[in-house]
């Protein structure tokens, strides 16, 4: 579906295989052109004389004091177009705001903000409560700031945890998405920070402590009384799975409170298991000597009990309640739905073995501590009968006092560090929750490969920072992350704490990325001490030139020079543009490659539109291109450039055997990107197969169809969803506006053709060069998900495992009376998990037979054909054209297909032989089943044989 | 006399350097680039009476038996070392006291009877003891009187004389009784420590093994990027 946009201003946009298309009509504004060229980086074939005026001028504007640059290295900064919020962390401190004492107001008033007028600084001065309400309270700020400027957007720098609460109103919707133009975090712990995770299992414990010296303050001090022992540790045997109810994980669990299941979790499981750990680990004789002297009580667990480590730590990934309702996010925090229950049985692992030993020290009566093993003679007199034994009996009453006085002091002291935090505002603060590590590292102590397990704990930010990664390709709003960067003098020993800035290491602080975003990582500041971060002139400089200067703009040029190699970062974007001149109707394809990346990255290609005021990213315009992969794209109009970057694919924060955990963005990965640019001719339209107006169905139905050449398809998810406003139209960039149902006035695609190739073949048409006969036409490997087996575990003890039957359907006689939650998992020819399906069987006073019925992936049957000469000759292009059908099963339909080199294209061989030549096709599917979408990509290679001949003279 | 006085002073000197180099020289002839590794577990019933606010463990030393890797927190100079001797108390597994002995000369003295203090702050700001030294059962200094170049190691504890090849181990449970204290013996020890649980009677398991030849390059300083 293409979608209009009103009047004079284009928009038809298409990508399609990687192929993008825009056309539109010229801006009329010298604005933007006067931005172009202040953005410009001067990279190609100027002619001397334009290079040695351009060099005259600029000195002469030097010497005149008149800050004309003509190219990005030198440019221009401009005044502040757009208010500037500074809005520090709450601080019921009433002086000067940290940003002034930074001296970083004053650094913005030398650059041009007026406070008051352009520049606004703003500090709470009451604690947030929650991530919502802290963001209502900030959009509230933000609302007035426009109403007393009269600006329809400003830009924002937040510092800690205002960050987090600015970014979660823009990802949730309470700050309009669009407002805030540039959202300047630093030091903000994005996916939560390690001290959160250490104050709050603190208070637990602490607050546990407390309630165990209420609970046994009577018998503790009771002249015969006594403590209660641990529970026997005997009782749990070797292969318990740790009694978690079988609902856990459901919204069928039910608990009567969080302390309550901790405390419960804490002397039934865990503190009879920290005593036999004790036991074993320290006091057993003979004395066998352990590999791993440094062991901890958690590793002692995952060692020596397996099943429970996998039931309540590898395996409680959710919360206790599941998974958060969908609207949930933006509410209060729920206990039951924030934390895992891997992370509740953690907190209970450390109540427990706190709790040992506070009832070690505990125990003894009266009885013992006089007539005990240091009783020493039998005193010889009244006097020194009551001088010993009442000197006994205080130092028995001490020993007990001491634990209520341990337990006060520690509530105070953790009291006092919660107080003197300003944005929380107790112990029990939810807003701590919220900061809690979305994945905490467990000190196991065995081998140095394997000191460290990584468990999700935050079940809450990491469903929002998945939200944030899913949208952040389409948000208007650019995030700009800024942090230190701290060695960790005990990073081997002690990584879990933190692997770089004490505070706020430099993983937690990176916000999910979209291809927009910044990220400045500064060496050197020892935090606590914030101020230190911002007193930085180069962290000062940095802010002032993301929010003043220009993006730097490379110019690609055009002819035949080859490529131009552009560099790529993982910290910034990187823009391109083709030499656009002054004739109107320039067409222009960019062809973007990538030929090698650092493993776990990839470089996104996107483009964006300029709607007046600022560029925006075009939703549905952007591609992911790995290694050895390439893109090209079409764009009609000055109004338009294209963004790369390096983007994380893999794992964010990787835990390396070396006992270290690495963070992807602490220090700047680069890549270089290949790009060419071709000039095409206007009247020849998009060089494309088909109308994207057109329904490109090529089969008779949905769930059959055709692709290949002449055929076409887009999916709904490849369609331009929407495009930017239009080019000097100054429409809401947000959306608004009309839209059109057809292509653009200069977009009807027809005949594909460019001059491009050089050597007499159609540009679109993707050549390949052959000298060695192991060269792959395509690098695409055959890849495909489906169902295999079934994994049904009734609940009651029963598991049976089912290879095949894609529709699952089972039937299970359960006892009476008895409440069962039955899970089946299906899973693919990966081993991986595809569905999981769970079930509450409640069962009244008689037997009961229950049927459950479930449904995963059948594979579609697809099939290939490539089309092309089976004898060819070398130095001459063989013209290859590839056809793929499917059938899909019921409730699957094709959401795209792409293939790989082309729908259809060339081979060129320079040598003779025989040569395979394959083609693969990708076809993405989305499985509707029972109450989810699953999708699948699929893809197919096939090859075809071709003997290749070198033409000689024959006489 | 000053003239011979400085005669005696100049020759002393490359003597005494002879000698250094000559000692330094026969250890590394005999130890080479490992050096014998001796780990002494201290472990008592009771000997803690509080553990402070939760923390992650915070020993600096790390140890893999495994990988024969050695984390210190700092950099060390191996130059010369021949023994390394691990030394750590707890209580409850609660680690409040460790120590790392690089010896050049083969010998090393761990003074077990000696207090160990492990605070936390009192109720106005004072320190508050957590460890009960008098619940360390322990017979007295451990000297390790030899290393041989096959990496047995000649052990004193107490009265008792202990040696030790590369693997082997030796260990006591030692409990404070009414009597005085009492060596376990190993096929009841478990039924011993359940009752020194409840009659609250200190206990101490002191455990040494001899871990065998470790190379120095294994030894890690504990700093991120190293």
């Amino acid at each position: 579906m293409i979608r209009r946009i009103s009047a004079q201003a284009f928009q038809a946009c298409e990508i399609l295989e990687g192929r993008t298309t825009m056309t539109g009509t010229r801006v009329a504004g010298s604005r933007l052109v006067g931005r172009r060229m202040t953005g410009t980086k001067a990279t190609g074939s100027r002619v001397t004389g334009t290079r040695v005026a351009a060099v005259i001028v600029t000195v002469l504007c030097i010497l005149l004091n008149i800050a004309a640059p003509l190219d990005g290295h030198a440019s221009q900064r401009s005044i502040p177009s757009k208010p500037l919020v500074l809005i520090g962390e709450p601080s019921r401190d009433d002086g000067a705001s940290l940003w002034s004492r930074a001296g970083l107001v004053s650094r913005l008033e030398d650059s041009g903000y007026e406070l008051g007028k352009t520049l606004f600084v703003y500090t709470p001065r009451e604690p947030y409560g929650d991530l919502d309400s802290g963001a209502y309270t900030l959009r509230q700020m933000l609302d007035e700031t426009i109403e007393a400027t009269g600006c329809s957007m400003l830009d924002v720098a937040a510092y800690g945890v205002s960050g987090l609460v600015l970014r979660f109103g823009l990802e949730m919707g309470i700050i309009r998405d669009g407002l805030v133009d540039n959202a300047i975090m630093l030091s903000t712990p994005q996916r939560g920070s390690f001290l959160a995770d250490l104050l709050l299992q603190a208070c637990t414990v602490v607050k546990h402590e407390c309630l165990f010296e209420r609970e046994t303050r009577y018998s503790r001090f009771s002249p015969f009384g006594d403590v209660s022992p641990t529970l026997d540790p005997g009782t749990i045997s070797s292969r318990s799975t740790g009694d978690l109810p079988a609902s856990i994980g459901s919204s069928y669990f039910s608990w009567e409170g969080e302390a309550w299941w901790v405390a419960q979790r804490a002397r039934e499981i865990y503190e009879p298991l920290y005593s036999q750990y004790v036991q074993e680990r320290f006091l057993s004789l003979p004395y066998v000597p352990v590999d791993s002297p440094k062991q901890t009580f958690a590793g002692w667990i995952k060692q020596n009990r397996p099943h429970i480590w996998e039931n309540c730590i590898a395996a409680g990934i959710r919360p206790p309640f599941g998974p958060l309702p969908g609207d949930a996010l933006d509410g209060p925090p729920q206990a039951g739905y924030d934390f895992t229950v891997a992370y509740y049985e953690l907190l209970a692992m450390a109540v427990g073995r706190n709790q040992y030993v506070v009832r070690m020290a505990s125990s003894g009566s009266l009885g013992q501590a006089l007539f005990g093993p240091s009783h020493g003679p039998m005193p010889g007199s009244l006097k020194d009968a009551i001088i010993q034994y009442g000197l006994k009996a205080l130092l028995h009453y001490a020993k007990k006092a001491l634990v209520t006085v341990k337990a006060e002091v520690q509530r105070m002291i953790a009291d006092s560090i919660v107080s003197s935090i300003g944005y929380l505002d107790s112990a029990e603060s939810q807003f701590l929750r919220r900061l809690v590590k979305e994945e905490v590292l467990v000190n196991l102590g065995t081998s140095a490969g394997q000191r460290f397990y990584r468990v999700p704990a935050n079940y809450y930010l990491d469903q929002i920072n998945r939200r944030s990664s899913s949208s952040s390709y389409t948000r208007n709003t650019r995030f700009v992350s800024i942090t230190g960067r701290v060695t960790n003098l005990l990073g081997i020993v002690w990584p879990q704490v933190a692997p770089n800035n004490l505070f706020c290491e430099v993983d937690s602080a990176v916000p999910p990325q979209g291809p927009r975003d910044t990220i400045r990582v500064f060496n050197g500041f020892l935090s606590p001490s914030y101020l230190n971060l911002l007193k930085d002139k180069q962290v000062q400089d940095s802010i002032v030139s993301l929010l003043l200067e220009p993006d730097e703009l490379a110019q690609v040029t055009t002819g035949h020079s080859g490529q131009q190699q552009i560099r790529v970062s993982s910290w910034q974007p990187s823009y391109v543009s083709p030499p656009w001149g002054t004739a109107g109707d320039q067409v222009f394809q960019v062809s973007v490659s990538i030929p090698s990346l650092p493993e776990g990255w990839g470089c996104a290609v996107w483009v964006e539109g300029y709607d007046g005021g600022r560029w925006l990213p075009v939703p549905g315009w952007n591609q992911l291109l790995t290694s050895g992969t390439k893109t090209d794209v079409i764009l009609k109009h000055t109004a338009y450039r294209i963004g790369l970057r390096l983007v994380r694919t893999g794992t964010v924060n990787p835990y390396t055997p070396g006992g270290k955990v690495e963070s992807a963005f602490e220090r700047e990965v680069s890549g270089k990107a290949l790009l060419s640019v071709d000039p095409l001719s206007t009247a020849e339209g998009a060089p494309w197969g088909n109308s994207p107006g057109e329904d490109m169905w090529g089969g008779s139905t949905p769930s059959e169809g055709v692709w290949g050449p002449g055929a076409g398809y887009m999916g709904d998810d490849n369609g331009p969803a929407t495009v930017p406003a239009a080019p000097g139209s100054g429409t809401d960039p947000a959306g608004t506006g009309s839209w059109d149902d057809s292509p653009g006035e200069n977009g009807p695609p027809g005949s594909a053709q460019s001059p491009a190739a050089g050597d007499g073949i159609p540009g679109d048409i993707p050549s390949v060069r052959v000298v060695y006969r192991n060269k792959h036409t395509t690098l695409w490997k055959p890849h495909e998900t489906y169902h295999v087996y079934w994994e049904v575990d009734f609940g009651d003890g029963e598991t049976v495992v089912l290879q095949g039957q894609p529709r699952l359907k089972i039937a299970h006689t359960f006892n009476p009376s008895g409440q069962y939650l039955v899970r089946a998992v299906s899973y693919d020819n990966h081993n991986d998990v595809l569905v999981e399906k769970s079930w509450n069987v409640v069962t009244g006073g008689e037997p009961e037979v229950r049927e459950f019925c479930c449904s995963s992936i059948i594979p579609p049957e697809v099939e290939l054909e490539l089309i092309g000469p089976q004898k060819w000759v070398t130095g001459k292009h063989a013209l290859f054209s590839g056809e793929v059908t499917w059938k899909l099963p019921d409730g699957a339909h094709i959401v795209s297909v792409d293939c790989d080199p082309g729908e259809r294209f060339h081979v060129l061989w320079e040598r003779s032989g025989e040569f395979a030549v394959y083609w693969a096709a990708r076809l993405t599917i989305d499985y509707e089943l029972e109450d989810r979408v699953i999708r699948v990509k699929n893809t197919y290679v096939t090859e075809k044989q071709v003997d290749v001949f070198t033409p000689g003279i024959t006489r | 006399m000053k003239n011979r006085m400085g005669l005696v002073l100049r020759m002393s000197l490359p003597v005494c350097a002879c000698l250094l180099i000559g000692t330094l020289l026969v250890r590394w002839i005999l130890f080479g680039d490992s050096f014998v590794f001796v780990t002494v577990e201290e472990s008592s019933l009771n000997a803690i009476t509080g553990w402070p606010l939760t923390m992650p463990e915070l020993s600096q030393v790390f140890i893999d038996t495994g990988e024969k890797i050695l984390v210190t927190p700092g950099k060390k100079n191996l130059l010369g070392i021949c023994l390394g001797v691990y030394y750590s108390a707890s209580s409850q597994g609660v680690e409040f006291h460790e120590r790392l002995v690089l010896s050049r000369t083969g010998k090393a003295v761990l003074d077990l009877t000696a207090p160990v203090s492990f605070v936390a702050p009192g109720i106005d700001g004072e320190a508050v003891e957590l460890v009960n030294n008098l619940a360390r059962v322990v017979s007295g200094k451990l000297k390790i009187v030899k290393t041989r170049r096959d990496g047995t190691v000649e052990l004193e504890y107490g009265s008792k004389r202990i040696v030790l090849g590369p693997g082997e181990s030796w260990a006591e449970l030692l409990v404070l009784e009414p009597g005085g204290p009492r060596a376990i013996s190993a096929d009841r020890w478990k039924e011993e420590l359940d009752r020194c649980v409840r009659l609250a009677y200190p206990a101490t398991r002191l455990a040494i093994a001899n871990r065998g030849f470790w190379p120095k390059s294994g030894v890690k300083a504990g700093i991120a990027g190293d």
